[in-house]
């Protein structure tokens, strides 16, 4: 950076760190809108049953690895998008109905007890289909 | 990361989760607001409506579990792609 001239540099140096500090505050921004999404999911769950869903991790996580599969399979990336929202939508209709229709009216740490097994079975299911290395997404050779 | 319209202040995956987030927010806004299931579930979760009224409650806790599932997946699949996508 040149030494003379005063000003110059410094002006530069700022214009530097308000680009890097922009730059983090939208990154911060497209992180925080996820959490918003995941905290949304979370209440839309509580609201219907009453209950927090313990499990929500995992069925996002399940979704995605769904995803993926799909992307792998060759299909383009908004195709996937949009087949695994519908298969989650339809998964957690399934949810409702095979696990915790039958458990309406059970105890509180019946339900909890319910939501730990729901998560347990999404990990390890995704953990066989799927193994449990970290995968890249979208996959490399699409 | 690819930058967006090549400028360096945000990255293309960064905008479009922005994005993304945006148009699902949007499709909830008129969904709670426009259509009959959506109001219905707005008062079910308020407790305006009796229970065994004429929309049942289970159908409105089914849709809600399953747009649950659906937005944990849109957020899954988003964050997976900034998380993951290249291995490091």
């Amino acid at each position: 950076m040149k030494r003379e001239g005063g000003g110059l540099p410094r002006l530069d140096l700022l214009g530097e760190t308000m680009e890097l500090l922009l730059q983090q505050v939208l990154a911060g921004l497209a992180t925080g809108a996820i959490y918003a999404a995941m905290a949304l999911a979370v209440v839309m769950i509580y609201q219907a049953i009453d209950h927090l869903n313990f499990a929500q991790g995992e069925m996002a996580m399940f979704s995605t690895f769904l995803a993926w599969q799909m992307i792998q399979w060759g299909w383009p990336f908004w195709a996937a998008f949009v087949a695994a929202v519908a298969l989650s939508f339809l998964g957690g209709v399934a949810i409702e109905r095979i696990l915790f229709k039958p458990i309406h009216n059970a105890p509180i740490l019946s339900q909890i007890v319910a939501f730990i097994a729901l998560y347990s079975m999404l990990n390890s299911s995704a953990g066989s289909i799927w193994d449990f290395n970290i995968k890249t997404f979208p996959p490399r050779s699409a | 990361m690819t930058p967006l319209f090549g400028q360096r202040l945000i990255s293309t995956h960064e905008a479009g989760m922005i994005g993304v987030t945006l148009v699902m927010l949007g499709f909830l806004y008129l969904f709670f607001r426009g259509s009959r299931l959506g109001l219905a579930m707005r008062a079910a979760a308020a407790n305006r409506i009796p229970r065994g009224s004429s929309r049942p409650r289970r159908l409105d806790d089914r849709a809600r579990l399953g747009m649950s599932a659906a937005i944990g997946a849109v957020a899954g699949m988003l964050i997976a792609r900034s998380c993951f996508s290249s291995r490091t």
